[in-house]
């Protein structure tokens, strides 16, 4: 007969085990942009000032919140490697992304997938917001778009890229 | 009453209904035969009856007016400074390279009215377009001129185009306008343009009390160039800034819908932009597209949402926006621009 404590203890047990298995799928970061670091590169930690150093994307993961809303001292984000997929983003006022490779923006619901822009781009009324001036062509694309802003907005494309949704 | 004064009024009375009856007004023809002129308002240039189309010969403005495509001598008709004219149906069939018609105005603002309803032997036939243009065919409307759609026992007008109806010249308060009556509606159909080469203005009758008016782009139907629409507008088809020059479309006072595409396109440098103002809500479902030196300035909410029709993905299937090669879009402070984003419900779907 089992004993009432090794009831709770196995209960216990497998609450962890279900807990650990779960986790990696729930694991969602959010990334606020400080632009503290050396350059203005996506995969620059410093950039990101997070508690353990870590940007968007690292170890292939496709599912974190970024936010780009501290214009200083780097109101650029370069993103520099490899086509990068996050579940949403927005950009705040006195922000340019340059897109050395695309963004998707997406988690194939509905309700995620956002874009939100807001404010003015970096630079004013002259200023870029999605910079790429070479070609192959690169883009941002989400599910949905929005702007809803306490401050007039602006969002301008370079020659070479584009905002679009799917 | 004496008998015979009894029979002499009954005979009067039914005479005064048998020729309000059977008058329909006269079907004109266009022939351009006046070698010195082509003046509408010269019958010399119209075969089919006496006068011209509009002249009010009877009291009623009737008549029906065609413009053929085949006068080898290309002396197609101009509207010029005459009195407001007033028909009820306008057909022309349009020459290739040819304006088929051109409605020029003076000083004051001059108006080409279509009157459109049953009389007598021509009732309203659901194939019988207010106004047809043919392939290939050109109305051209000048600075100042009015084209009204006005009737007081049909709600609804149809214009089938397949050529193009331009709003040729003048700009601000001179540009061309087509004037829907007072909670009238217009319908664009077929494949046909209406161009704004300078500017052209949609607007609505004025009535008291007011009610909407409202015109509706056909599925193939598309607004290219230039125009001010006021009224309401329910765009199926689609809406382009730019033809051939840089355009600029402006969406105000009344709101504004429907399944089509908005195209910020045709601006050709920093100093030729084009632009689609948006100066009252805009709702729909199509795409939303900005091009190369395009501005959409937003400064009335504008959603356009998704999967509307729960059709394949395609062209129409769902909201869409793209912004691309130097577009631009501005939005005003606290205004909602949202493109995609909330998934429509419980549409019916293609089993």
């Amino acid at each position: 007969m089992i004993s009432r404590h090794k009831t709770k203890l196995t209960l216990l047990a497998v609450l962890l085990t279900a807990t650990i298995g779960i986790a990696p799928a729930l694991a969602q970061t959010t990334f606020n942009w400080n632009g503290e670091g050396a350059d203005n590169n996506r995969t620059t930690c410093a950039n990101w000032g997070q508690f353990i150093p870590d940007y968007p994307g690292n170890g292939g993961a496709t599912d974190d919140i970024v936010i780009i809303n501290d214009s200083y001292p780097r109101p650029l984000m370069v993103q520099d490697t490899a086509p990068l997929t996050i579940a949403s983003l927005f950009i705040g006022d006195g922000h340019a992304i340059q897109l050395d490779y695309d963004i998707t923006v997406t988690t194939g619901a509905y309700v995620t997938g956002s874009l939100q822009i807001e404010g003015l781009p970096d630079g004013g009324e002259t200023g870029l917001t999605v910079i790429r001036d070479e070609t192959p062509a690169r883009e941002i694309q989400a599910q949905w778009v929005l702007v809803n802003s306490d401050q007039k907005t602006i969002i301008t494309t370079d020659v070479h890229s584009s905002i679009r949704t799917n | 009453m004496k008998p015979y004064a009894m029979l002499m009024l009954i005979i009067a009375a039914t005479a005064m209904i048998l020729v309000s009856g059977a008058y329909a007004g006269d079907t004109f023809t266009w022939t351009g035969a006046d070698g010195g002129n082509t003046n509408w308002n010269d019958a010399d240039n119209w075969s089919g009856a006496a006068g011209y189309p509009g002249d009010g010969v009877g009291g009623v403005k009737d008549d029906i007016a065609k413009i053929p495509g085949s006068l080898a001598d290309n002396k197609y008709p101009v509207v010029f400074n005459d009195d407001d004219i007033t028909i009820k149906r306008l057909e022309i069939e349009g020459k290739a390279g040819e304006d088929d018609l051109v409605f020029l105005s003076d000083d004051a603002s001059h108006k080409l009215r279509i009157d459109t309803h049953p009389t007598g032997a021509d009732p309203i036939a659901a194939d019988k377009a207010a106004l047809s243009i043919g392939t290939d065919g050109v109305m051209k409307l000048q600075e100042k001129s009015e084209l009204w759609f006005t009737s007081s026992e049909i709600e609804t007008f149809v214009i089938d185009i397949d050529g193009t109806l331009e709003f040729a010249d003048g700009t601000g308060d001179d540009m061309p306008e087509l004037v829907i009556g007072d909670g009238k509606t217009v319908t664009i159909e077929d494949d046909g343009v209406l161009k704004g080469t300078s500017g052209g203005r949609i607007t609505g009758e004025v009535g008291n009390p007011d009610c909407p008016d409202t015109l509706v782009l056909g599925s193939d139907a598309q607004m290219k160039g230039s125009f001010v629409i006021d009224t309401i507008l329910y765009n199926h088809g689609y809406v382009h800034t730019g033809d051939t020059t840089p355009g600029t479309i402006e969406l105000t006072c009344h709101p504004k819908g429907g399944t089509g595409h908005w195209h910020v396109d045709g601006g050709t440098s920093s100093e030729a932009l084009s632009r689609l103002i948006v100066n009252t809500n805009v709702g729909g479902c199509g795409y939303v597209e900005v091009y190369n030196f395009g501005v959409l300035s937003v400064n009335r909410h504008m959603s356009v949402s998704t999967n509307v029709f729960r059709e394949a993905p395609g062209p129409r299937a769902c909201g869409y926006l793209y912004l691309t090669r130097g577009g631009k879009i501005e939005v005003q402070k606290g205004i909602r621009f949202e493109i995609d984003r909330f998934d429509t419900v419980d549409c019916p779907v293609i089993e």
